[in-house]
């Protein structure tokens, strides 16, 4: 009896703090914009900014030193492809070199005088591009097209030369091995469909280590701290209670931020999205829970409500980078590894991005789901350590703040 | 000693009393200094390879004849590429892929050998996890490149048994030739690629949130009375004396991170280095200013350091580092000018990495200083502001 007498007491003191935790984020207006606002409108204007995906119509120029038809036609050809754009002929490469220099083209085609002589003596002939890199998506599609239109021409000059032939005759002379690539799960290579569902795990993580710092900085601050344990002695100051209490808070105010950015945004800015909904929620669960118990254990580092900010905003780049979404995880340095792995984002991401955007079902992503769930533990048990010391420091100085108890 | 201090009032009472500020604070230090030089280290270590090497792949061989194995070994030697897997189907493969053990997978055909000997077209499939964008892009070109080597020594044999010469079989192979030159990047490494804009992004994100917060501290603990009375109640004194040992500090971390970059790892560095330490300092000076201006728009501590971290954090997009400006929205192609870091980051292209002549930079460092002057019309109002010193939480 006795035993059900104190988990009875132990939920009501839980559903308590609960309850008081959902104040005290109401009543903070910049609680409300880290917790609501940010994690709707971050997610609409990243996806705005990278929404058009690719990049078509690169400018570039041409420096036809053969100006023969078969040169033309090379240049023609480059035209046509979706990923140039030639904005001007130049009649010789310090004409092009300064056109790039006014950043009016990207890239420079130089068709060499002796192009078409060599090709008609049977010689290989070679043209040369120089391409910017200040951007690697521009050198990107030149390459492509550049690739794409001398094996093209080059086909059809082999085909020529082979006079007479059948179409067969012609594409086994030609290409005897062909190809086919497949774009698996990003078919267009979109830089949204790639980058996006990123940084939306990352925007909740985030959202949530602001706003839970912010609120643990306001408590600090004001010496708030033993309005969650005086007044409560029967339960004797149990941290088990203020944990679950306040976690359940959070977990239950981001259920609707959650469905919001791992359902509705990628359909909404039809990113690819054939994973099973059902399963990225029973995922989301422990990356919440992970994220929050995370933030509850950071918060111990802020001592003002606004040096949250301070804290934390630069992590979100060190969060995006270490996740391995841009640079592979098996390609850093192992103390990186490591250091991703202690981060719920890191998982997040991984189980997010494989689930969502590549279709897998949660038995396939079974190690980033069990990391998050270890890392739940684990952030559950220190976040216990650092409120009990935060606790017993506060007693010592004896309620140092307003007693402002309702 | 300290007596004396807070009597004194001018510019140089007003220096020491910010650096007495900076020093009280952890946050100042952790900000200002631990901050960015982590970011720096993690940032550089993470891609010190330049490109990601023997990215794991599978090939599933459905043919296991002498030639698909030797195809296979071919592959494997590439220098992007590590054959991680040997599997018997589609299906296998997939399923590695969508658990993220491989990046790509490559299909021989059954009958491979035989059709290739018979000229009956056998064809080569390679599959690609775009949802990985770099590794995806590096896979497509290794694989491409493979398969057109692949019917290239088919030619060849072709060509030989006919009697051709060798001197005329890569004219045969392949007419019209290409020759790419990744001007100023020749080894296409991403590290060269990102760093050189990405650190001064986040420089420019700490700046912006150091500057408001001490501007804005000032207003919610009451003691910006005060301070403009140190500063002999004139306000350029003030944000002079405040800003100027912030300067200095993060003018220094710029430095480090010019040292770091075209010192001591070599990324390129066509021009003048003296007109990168130029862009640096103004660089570092626009966003300090960008930050006045916010703070004097909106006088409070939250609403500014909102408004600093999403102008930081959305320069790194919008800025056009990765994503090209010109492709962008328009709107957004308009706000990418109002970043001070996009200005850098042109300053940078041409004269670090393209090395071409000062002129064709004249207007970017134009904008750099006209956002460093841009705050002093304003300025007045943030006094307004600071005499009332009203805080918002």
């Amino acid at each position: 009896m006795k035993l059900l007498h104190s988990i009875k007491i132990g939920l009501a003191d839980i559903y308590y703090i609960w309850r008081r935790e959902y104040r005290a984020v109401f009543q903070d207006f910049g609680v409300i914009l880290f917790f609501f606002a940010l994690p709707f409108v971050y997610p609409i204007v990243y996806a705005a900014v990278y929404n058009p995906e690719v990049v078509r119509e690169v400018p570039m120029v041409v420096v036809d030193n053969a100006r023969t038809p078969l040169s033309r036609e090379l240049a023609r050809e480059m035209d046509a492809t979706p990923h140039v754009r030639i904005v001007s002929y130049c009649a010789n490469m310090d004409e092009a070199k300064r056109m790039m220099h006014e950043k009016n083209c990207y890239g420079i085609l130089c068709i060499p005088g002796d192009f078409s002589k060599k090709i008609e003596r049977g010689e290989q002939s070679v043209v040369s591009f120089y391409s910017d890199m200040s951007i690697l998506l521009h050198y990107k599609g030149f390459l492509i097209a550049l690739t794409d239109v001398t094996m093209n021409l080059g086909g059809k000059l082999q085909t020529q030369s082979l006079g007479g032939a059948t179409q067969e005759q012609i594409n086994v002379a030609t290409q005897p091995i062909p190809y086919a690539s497949v774009n698996l799960y990003n078919p267009e290579s979109g830089l949204a469909s790639f980058l996006l569902p990123a940084i939306l795990v990352l925007i909740l993580q985030q959202s949530l280590i602001l706003g839970i710092g912010m609120l643990a900085g306001g408590i600090y601050e004001h010496g708030r701290l033993h309005l969650f344990y005086s007044g409560r002695e029967h339960m004797h100051n149990n941290v088990l209670h203020l944990v679950v209490g306040k976690a359940l808070c959070y977990f239950s105010l981001y259920v609707l931020c959650t469905a919001y950015i791992l359902h509705f945004i990628p359909w909404l800015f039809k990113f690819p999205q054939i994973g099973s909904q059902v399963e990225i929620y029973s995922f989301a669960v422990p990356f919440l829970l992970s994220s929050i118990f995370f933030g509850m254990t950071l918060s111990v580092f802020v001592r003002e409500r606004e040096s949250s900010f301070l804290l934390f905003v630069f992590t979100s780049v060190i969060f995006l980078f270490i996740s391995g979404i841009t640079w592979p995880r098996y390609a850093m340095p192992e103390v990186w590894q490591w250091l991703g792995a202690i981060i719920p984002s890191t998982w997040g991401i991984e189980g997010f991005v494989r689930m969502n955007t590549a279709g897998a079902g949660i038995y396939d992503v079974r190690h980033a789901y069990t990391m998050l769930w270890i890392l739940t533990g684990v952030y559950f048990v220190t976040t216990c350590l650092v409120y009990r010391y935060q606790i017993w420091k506060d007693k010592k100085r004896g309620f140092s703040g307003l007693l402002e108890s309702e | 000693m300290s007596e004396q201090t807070e009597n004194k009032t001018g510019l140089w009472a007003t220096i020491v009393r910010e650096m007495r500020l900076l020093v009280a604070r952890p946050a100042y230090v952790l900000c200002m200094v631990v901050a960015p030089l982590f970011c720096s280290l993690f940032m550089l270590s993470l891609m010190h390879e330049g490109l990601p090497h023997k990215i794991p792949v599978a090939v599933v061989d459905l043919d296991n004849s002498s030639s698909s194995q030797s195809f296979t070994r071919q592959l494997g030697a590439l220098e992007s590429v590590d054959v991680h897997y040997k599997l018997n189907s589609f299906t296998e493969a997939r399923e590695l892929m969508q658990s993220g053990d491989i990046f790509g997978f490559l299909m021989i055909p059954e009958d491979f050998e035989a059709k290739a000997l018979a000229g009956r077209q056998p064809e080569i499939s390679f599959y690609t996890n775009n949802a990985y964008y770099i590794p995806a892009s590096l896979l497509y070109k290794s694989f491409k490149t493979m398969s057109v080597l692949a019917s290239g020594a088919v030619v060849r044999q072709v060509l030989l048994s006919a009697g051709a010469e060798e001197s005329q079989i890569m004219a045969k192979l392949q007419p019209v030739a290409s020759d790419m030159h990744a001007l100023g990047n020749p080894w296409i490494s991403y590290s060269v690629y990102l760093n050189n804009s990405f650190l001064p992004g986040m420089l420019q994100l700490m700046i912006l949130l150091v500057t408001v917060f001490s501007i804005g501290s000032e207003i919610k603990r009451g003691s910006s009375r005060e301070w403009l009375r140190t500063a002999d109640d004139s306000i350029i004194i003030a944000v002079t004396g405040k800003l100027l040992p912030q300067t200095i500090i993060f003018f220094a971390v710029g430095l480090f991170y010019l040292a770091m970059l075209y010192g001591y790892l070599h990324f390129p560095m066509q021009g003048n280095i003296w007109h990168m330490i130029a862009a640096m300092f103004l660089l570092v000076v626009a966003s300090q200013s960008f930050a006045v201006i916010i703070m004097s728009i909106a006088p409070s501590l939250r609403i500014g350091l909102s408004a600093a971290g999403l102008v930081g954090v959305l320069s790194l997009s919008i800025a056009g580092f990765s994503f090209p400006v010109q492709a962008m929205y328009l709107p957004f192609q308009a706000v990418s000018y109002v970043l001070p870091v996009r200005h850098y980051f042109l300053i940078y292209v041409d004269q670090a990495l393209n090395g071409i002549p000062l002129y064709y930079s004249r207007m970017y460092y134009v904008a750099l200083i006209l956002f460093a002057v841009a705050s002093t019309p304003l300025l007045p109002r943030l006094k307004k502001a600071l005499m009332r010193h009203v805080y918002v939480p």
